[in-house]
């Protein structure tokens, strides 16, 4: 096949063109479309994106796949979102448009005893205001309703429910908090305190990773342009059944993506990091053309915005310091076994402390010099300080930032997690170029959607919604942005050979675009579309 | 809500604390109780491998009739399979991970079908202070000592010295009654394995008494139940109110109050010690209709 498009970024200095052929799902040879016609004239062209650009298919390298499943359920978000099939669902910019869509959905339901599920609250968009179960009532007093907020930490469910479920003036559950006159206010805040609605919390989480979940998830990535996508820890893949269902929906060539599926010990699976390594290792072996594991995740602290990242210094309100899900005194021996093993290892450090602890951890693990091209990543570094960076290319390690946050809660960080100061320097891409560090950046769908152009604007413009450009110097150019979204990702899965640039011999992945990035430029990138994508040679359309 | 509920305790500490010696002892002890331990997947030490290896679907049940299992699919679908056992568990277990809160764990007691029964915190000798003051997990040592409702020196036999004196301050620390030894006896921290109408039992660490107690309100049981002297560990019963049964409880410094189905009323009040205490007995007394044993 001989695609001609109307103009090719390659992201490979060396290759330059605006048409590719592609044999037995490869790229066999980029150039001139007149030249690559005299040199295959057998090759069947391919017209269809002749009007478009077409760049290598973006790979997101931070994102899990409960994003499609999540989509089971009614979006109640603050910002702009749109579900797998591409349907646009406006933000609900008030508590008020909250209630509304979810009248919506309750009308659209035709069983009167079925719970009605919501996502992506996030209370962190209205201060001093909260959803409480009087609000819910007023959309139904017999549905049970149960609003899951972004964190997941937290639901607010309506009275029909905490009757159902017997949650009232007696439950003593520290997270079911209550009213003067002793009655629940209807939030249940944390697992234990969800799980006393267990119909509706389980009905919730075990939506989230099915085959159903996962092709959503494909879906979404394709929408995005996408087509290398990670799941960076969603099920416990030491289970045969889980591993299955990856084989089973990746391989078939309907689905839009390769996809990398980690393991995250937290999760599930073995206890013993030895055994993690060994499982791990015996899962890689199982990998295919579409579907990797051998990519490990450990998670050391919570959030920036759930005031739950371990910090050096204090939030702005002088909350607590954040929380550690890993002994930070146990990391070493959790790393060593994965690095010995040649595994990938991606480490979750939203606050600059967790960073700190795991250069301590990583250096205690492997030495002062460790591996030749480990590749260990940091995913979302948010708070990363220059002289962390400094130790992180010393080490040898990447780093992916979440850039997104400029975007979805760039304004809170100023305003009430971090203050200014830090905001202005939080995914500091400039300078973890300039320091040589392999750079990616991310949306962590589902905490925010899956869309790599999104994620370069951000990168680019370090734009608030409100429109504060925080810290302009660390902004990308659009190249780097546009690297680091597909070479720079690659490189962080040790996929680099493969894919991430339009090369001979790599994989034909393919993004279509309706305009052209360079010539949007960084303010423009995220209003180009995506046409369609191409994985291994074959097409998918845009849903 | 009338059929009995699984009393839940929860065992938090940071890393080499000891909480692996405590649940090896209730894994293994000759003490007659059908346990169910929830063991922390990533636990610094590991409990005797033979003991541990999760079977299929996470549990085991071991020789002397307890059963212990990781929460492989959460924690969730952990107690939904330890209160399907046939027989169910008389208690259960939970360890907390080594940067856990156990305070936070210990709201799973409040599922259906459990009850909480209380907070235990391990602390070793030689290292809880350290850890107070580290850089990275102090405030998280911290908390876990203020979760507690009473903590564990553990390690009391290698570090007689050093566990005295830790006991002293972490008194202060942690705001909770603090128990010295290696030895206790699983009485003082699970409670009465038979519920409050058990015959209180000699042992060497500490001493029950059990007693009727009048009529009172929901105001006057908590607030004798908040007014305990300082040697006694716990104490739950049931007492006549006016709005029926209610089970009253104290483990350590905290004190819950809450309906329960009707049943004759009892306490029982455990204390540290070999003999009950004049101050105690007076306590008591303030609640008993007619005369103590």
């Amino acid at each position: 096949m001989l695609l001609r498009t109307a103009g090719l970024h390659t992201i490979d200095p060396g290759t330059a063109g605006d048409s590719v052929v592609v044999t037995d799902g490869h790229i066999d040879r980029v150039g001139a479309f007149d030249e690559l016609r005299a040199a295959k004239p057998d090759a069947v062209v391919d017209h269809r994106y002749a009007d478009a650009i077409v760049l290598p298919g973006f790979v997101e390298a931070h994102s899990h796949a409960m994003a499609g499943g999540i989509w089971t359920h009614v979006y109640v978000g603050y910002f702009d979102n749109r579900d797998p099939d591409g349907k646009l669902w406006p933000g609900c910019r008030s508590l008020d448009e909250v209630l509304d869509r979810l009248r919506e959905a309750d009308a659209a339901l035709d069983d009167p005893a079925a719970t009605l599920w919501a996502w992506g609250l996030d209370p962190i968009y209205f201060p001093g205001e909260r959803l409480v179960a009087e609000h819910l009532d007023r959309v139904s007093e017999h549905r049970p309703i149960f609003v899951i907020h972004a964190s997941l930490h937290l639901a607010t469910v309506n009275t029909a429910l905490m009757e159902k479920a017997e949650i009232n003036a007696d439950t003593l559950a520290e997270g079911v908090p209550k009213d003067g006159a002793g009655n629940p206010i209807g939030e249940l805040q944390e697992p234990a305190a969800m799980m006393l609605a267990k119909d509706a919390a389980m009905g919730f989480f075990l939506s989230l990773m099915n085959p159903e979940g996962i092709e959503a998830f494909g879906k979404l990535a394709r929408n995005a342009g996408i087509t290398t996508v990670v799941d960076l820890g969603s099920g416990p893949i030491a289970s045969d059944s889980v591993a299955d269902m990856w084989q089973q929906a990746v391989n078939d060539d309907a689905f839009p993506a390769r996809v990398s599926v980690f393991h995250n010990p937290g999760q599930g699976g073995p206890a013993n990091l030895d055994d993690v390594a060994e499982m791990v290792l015996m899962r890689r072996a199982q990998s295919t053309d579409k579907l990797r594991f051998g990519g490990v995740k450990f998670v050391l602290d919570g959030s920036i915005q759930g005031f739950t990242a371990r910090v050096t210094e204090p939030y702005l309100d002088g909350k607590d310091n954040g929380l550690w899900l890993v002994p930070p005194s146990q990391l070493a021996d959790w790393i060593r076994p994965v690095v010995d093993a040649g595994l990938l290892l991606h480490v979750h450090c939203n606050g600059d402390e967790a960073v700190d602890v795991l250069l301590e951890a990583f250096v205690e693990a492997v030495g002062a010099t460790p591996p030749a091209d480990h590749r260990t990543t940091v995913q979302h570094s948010q708070l990363t300080r220059r002289d962390q960076y400094e130790q992180m290319a010393a080490l040898g390690m990447c780093a992916n930032l979440f850039s997104n946050h400029f975007w979805y809660w760039g304004d809170q960080h100023v305003e009430a997690t971090v203050g200014a100061e830090r905001a202005n320097r939080m995914n500091s891409a400039r300078t973890v170029l300039d320091l040589g560090i392999p750079l990616s950046i991310h949306s962590d769908a589902s905490v925010t959607p899956l869309g790599s152009l999104h994620v370069a604007w951000c990168a680019a413009n370090r734009q608030t919604a409100t429109g504060r450009v925080l810290g302009a110097d660390e902004r990308l150019e659009v190249a780097e942005a546009l690297h680091a979204v597909t070479m720079g990702a690659a490189h962080q899965l040790r996929m680099d050979d493969e894919i991430g640039s339009i090369t001979a011999g790599k994989r034909a992945d393919f993004v279509a675009l309706d305009a052209d990035p360079f010539e949007a430029g960084a303010e423009g990138l995220r209003d180009i579309q995506v046409v369609g994508t191409m994985v291994g040679g074959l097409h998918h359309l845009v849903g | 809500m009338n059929s009995p509920r699984i009393p839940l305790t929860v065992i938090g500490g940071y890393l080499g604390a000891g909480k692996t010696t405590l649940i090896n002892k209730i894994l293994t002890g000759d003490h007659g109780r059908r346990i169910a331990v929830i063991v922390n997947d990533f636990g610094d030490v590991s409990i005797d491998e033979a003991l541990l290896a999760p079977a299929a679907g996470g549990m085991r049940a071991l020789a002397n009739g307890c059963v212990c299992c990781t929460a492989v699919d959460g924690l969730a679908t952990a107690l939904d399979e330890i209160a399907a056992l046939d027989p169910p568990p008389e208690h259960l277990v939970i360890e907390v991970s080594g940067v856990g809160d156990p305070w936070g764990v210990a709201q799973w007691g409040r599922t259906p079908g459990y009850e909480l029964d209380g907070v235990v915190v391990v602390a070793d000798p030689l290292s809880i202070r350290g850890w107070t003051e580290d850089r990275y997990v102090g405030s998280t040592v911290q908390a876990q000592l203020t979760a507690a409702d009473v903590v564990v020196v553990s390690h009391a036999d290698d570090e007689p010295g050093a566990a005295a004196e830790v006991a002293e301050w972490l008194g202060e620390a942690a705001r909770a009654p603090v128990l010295v030894g290696t030895d206790l006896d699983l009485d003082l921290l699970l409670g009465h394995r038979d519920g409050p109408m058990a015959a209180p039992q000699p042992h060497a660490d500490h001493v029950a008494l059990t007693f009727t107690p009048r009529a009172v309100d929901r105001a006057a049981l908590r607030a004798w139940l908040s007014q305990a002297p300082s040697t006694v560990v716990r104490a739950k019963g049931f007492a006549d109110t006016d709005e029926g049964t209610l089970a009253g409880q104290r483990f350590g410094h905290r004190v819950e109050v809450v309906r329960a189905a009707m049943t004759d009323p009892v306490m029982t009040v455990v204390c540290v010690g070999t003999e009950v205490r004049g101050e105690v007995r007076e306590w008591c007394e303030t609640l008993a209709v007619g005369l103590l044993d």
